[in-house]
């Protein structure tokens, strides 16, 4: 019927076939560059909303961290004042007891300190005194009467002797006045809080 | 003509040129053969090519959904601690912790300071008192 070998109609299906072909691979090459360019506008658009919802969520993490942190170091400050607290009212207990306790010895030891006589009571700088009775001692001076009059001795003006100093607890560096001035700043301290 | 044509190979003198002589073999190829070949080419080139775009669409797909995937996750994430309003109130907690902190700290810290002072008095203090007071004991 038809001779395929040679025919020009043979000739002419290859010929559309290969036009065909080529039609067919630009339009679909057309179509698929076409969906690929609306592609990577569609990525790139997602792309960009996620950095930014990405980069929110960063935001908002780093100040649920940052106010974590805060909150811990906050309990951490308000451990430290309620260690402070404690340790404030144990020791104006430890102090206020042992200055309440160091005055009571104190008075009792210039009280019964007072009457007693000294045969003789040598003084640096100064006159011996004879018979010198205790007539008063208070917290910075002491009061003698001995055979030549009455005499008052100041530990400012370094007149008494340093043992009476150190049996009576007297002058500005007296033990008692050191207790008393901390029981004074506690209550300061306490007072500012 | 047509028989003239079937009778003869079919040429391209530039072809010819540059194998050099007339035995190249696609040169001597007969019309419908070289129309085939030619078809040939041009679907495996146009398979090629689509193959290719494909592949660069599917990879494009797949990180268009994983970015579509992520910005879901981080709404639905954001939404869960109410987004915004959420940060806005931790930034104003933590400017009101800040301001909490900083006057605890000015407050413990001459505190501390304080307390470490008179503590060191008070215990050169205390042996120097109870020793005093066991001397007006006896």
């Amino acid at each position: 019927m038809l001779d395929f070998r040679f025919s020009s109609l043979l000739k002419a299906v290859l010929l559309l076939a290969c036009l065909l072909a080529a039609f067919e691979y630009l339009s679909k090459a057309d179509k698929l560059n076409e969906e690929l360019a609306e592609l990577k506008a569609r990525a790139e658009t997602a792309r960009e909303t996620a950095d930014l919802r990405r980069k929110e969520w960063t935001e908002i993490n780093e100040a649920k961290a940052k106010l974590e942190q805060m909150t811990t170091h906050m309990e951490n400050l308000i451990r430290q004042r309620d260690i402070l607290d404690t340790q404030e009212r144990r020791l104006t207990g430890e102090i206020k007891y042992l200055a309440e306790s160091m005055t009571a010895v104190v008075v009792k030891a210039r009280t019964a300190a007072t009457g007693t006589v000294i045969p003789e009571l040598l003084l640096e700088g100064r006159t011996t005194l004879h018979n010198a009775k205790i007539f008063k001692i208070n917290e910075d001076s002491i009061s003698f009467l001995h055979e030549d009059g009455v005499a008052n001795l100041h530990v400012k003006a370094e007149e008494i002797p340093i043992e009476f100093i150190k049996k009576y607890d007297l002058g500005s560096d007296s033990i008692i006045r050191r207790l008393k001035h901390l029981v004074s700043e506690m209550r300061k301290s306490s007072l500012e809080k | 003509m047509a028989r003239k044509l079937r009778s003869r190979p079919f040429k391209i003198k530039s072809l010819q040129v540059a194998a050099g002589g007339d035995h190249f073999p696609l040169i001597h190829m007969k019309p419908h053969v070289f129309l085939c070949c030619l078809a040939l080419c041009l679907t495996s080139l146009s398979c090629e090519r689509r193959a290719e775009l494909k592949r660069e669409i599917a990879a494009l797909t797949a990180s268009f959904k994983q970015d579509e995937a992520l910005t879901r996750q981080y709404e639905k994430d954001i939404a869960a601690v109410e987004g915004k309003e959420f940060l806005n109130r931790s930034l104003q907690q933590a400017e009101i912790k800040q301001d909490q902190l900083r006057t605890l700290e000015f407050i413990n810290a001459p505190r501390e300071r304080k307390l470490s002072a008179i503590e060191a008095e008070f215990a050169t203090l205390k042996p120097a008192a109870e020793a005093f007071k066991a001397a007006h004991h006896k």
